[in-house]
């Protein structure tokens, strides 16, 4: 199948508040994590 | 298309991926993304090894492997064919859909009251099947389905087994009153993820107050029929107000005598009909007592031990359920700007076909009527919708952008932050420092 990702840059100045904003590290998975975590919503 | 175990979204920080199985959501990084997308592309692990020096892959597939995502040294996953949207998730991750205004009752707290006043149409049932198409194209696996009364649907049962035809997780969330047995045999051979009954009074009197109808015993024996029937969580749902927040020792004598798997805990917000019935409104050290003393009997009495679950929440925020006070789960959320996750994570859609960014919207925001699913492309209304749009830039206020608690919190919820504060930009009219939720980011 075809993706159409493009990556999306925190470094960017016109992201620059969502850098500010927001946690990344806490909920997102990498291959440098020891583990893999779950992510909850609530219902 | 063959059926895999994964799914995986592009989204802007990487990758949203759902777990069939589990029914769950993990949430990767651009790099796990690319490194996906080698995966399916057959690439051997030191030509992926190669690409990324930085990182011990051996290791990372390893873990891959102990949840699933890899097996038999190949990528379990399809992956969703959709447009990447800048911090904005390509489409909801998950839909609340009210898939009736009809009810047979009149509850004092009804929270869609104002949304399904309306004199539209509901929407057909090949209309309501387009939506889970759309579910289904663009990896959005869960929908919430309440009313109304949601049993009092046309065709509700072909419209739930359409859903799992097409691997959606269905949670659905009845009053209890109109089952027999017909239904209930119906009901528990379609695979839910849970079917939640709504029981806001302890006792006939303390029902009849909020629900205004007399159908306490019934209820009662339908849950009970439903848990000895049903291979899924049969949930007892209580939202807590000043008549039932003395009564949590019973309720959760009610889940052990008929037999439900869990009880539920949500509060009480200001929205749709509660707006005429304020008085039943508990505050947010109410509350968070009731949820203290529910964990504590939780605990102490032996539900724990035999294995009754039980689950509360701040109405928008995970709580903690281990030793000590409740506390705040640190966990950002997938999504940027100010306030709570609707229109950012979750959409609302009403019995008429309007797409909502929350089910609370109506208590502070005109519905914008022209964003109706059949004059409008779904994914169109996720993205320029104009309530939306309104909700995705607030502006919100210096005290909360500077706390501690803000990548959890995002400020909160908006219909309590208008409620309470009257300014859409306020803080969380329930913010939790306030109940001193302030020690889970601290340990």
């Amino acid at each position: 199948m075809t993706n159409t990702t493009t990556d999306y840059d925190l470094n960017n100045t016109t992201t620059q508040e969502n850098k500010d904003n927001f946690e990344f590290e806490a909920i997102l998975n990498c291959p440098s994590k020891k583990d893999i975590k779950i992510f909850k919503v609530v219902d | 298309m063959v059926f895999k175990n994964f799914e995986i979204r592009n989204e802007f920080f990487g990758a949203l991926v759902w777990d069939f199985k589990n029914k769950d959501f993990l949430a990767f990084d651009n790099d796990s993304l690319k490194i996906f997308k080698l995966l399916n592309e057959n690439k051997s692990l030191s030509e992926i090894s190669s690409l990324f020096p930085n990182y011990n892959i051996s290791d990372f597939i390893s873990n891959l492997e102990k949840v699933g995502l890899i097996k038999n040294n190949t990528l379990d996953a399809n992956f969703v064919n959709n447009e990447v949207l800048p911090g904005l998730l390509s489409a909801p991750a998950r839909l609340h859909y009210t898939v009736t205004a009809k009810c047979n009752l009149n509850c004092k707290h009804c929270f869609t009251r104002d949304i399904l006043k309306s004199e539209l149409k509901e929407l057909t049932f090949s209309e309501k099947i387009k939506v889970l198409d759309f579910m289904d194209k663009y990896g959005i696996r869960e929908m919430l389905i309440g009313g109304g009364e949601p049993f009092c649907a046309d065709r509700f049962l072909d419209f739930l087994k359409e859903g799992v035809k097409r691997n959606i997780s269905l949670k659905v969330f009845s009053n209890g009153t109109i089952f027999d047995d017909k239904l209930i045999k119906e009901i528990s051979e379609i695979p839910l993820t849970y079917l939640a009954i709504s029981l806001d009074g302890s006792d006939k009197e303390s029902y009849q107050e909020m629900r205004n109808g007399d159908y306490f015993d019934l209820i009662l024996e339908n849950i009970t029929k439903l848990s000895k029937s049903c291979n899924y969580d049969i949930v007892i749902q209580v939202t807590i107000s000043k008549s039932n927040m003395n009564s949590i020792d019973d309720f959760f004598k009610i889940v052990e005598r008929t037999g439900a798997s869990k009880l539920k805990l949500r509060p009480l917000k200001p929205g749709g009909a509660i707006l005429d019935n304020n008085d039943l409104l508990v505050s947010s050290q109410e509350y968070y007592d009731v949820l203290n003393k529910a964990k504590h009997i939780w605990n102490t009495k032996g539900y724990r031990e035999k294995g009754i679950k039980l689950d509360y929440s701040w109405g928008n925020l995970r709580l903690t359920c281990d030793q000590g006070d409740i506390d705040l789960v640190r966990m950002p959320q997938p999504c940027v700007g100010f306030g709570c996750l609707g229109g950012k994570v979750n959409a609302f859609l009403d019995a008429y076909g309007i797409l909502h960014p929350c089910g609370f919207v109506n208590s502070f925001l005109e519905t914008a009527v022209e964003d109706n699913i059949r004059n409008k492309d779904i994914l169109d209304i996720w993205k320029t919708g104009r309530n939306f749009l309104y909700l995705r830039n607030i502006k919100g206020n210096s005290e909360c952008k500077a706390c501690n608690l803000y990548s959890t919190c995002r400020g909160g919820c908006r219909a309590r932050a208008h409620y309470y504060n009257k300014d859409i930009n306020a803080k969380d009219g329930w913010c939790p420092k306030d109940v001193g939720m302030n020690k889970e980011l601290n340990r």
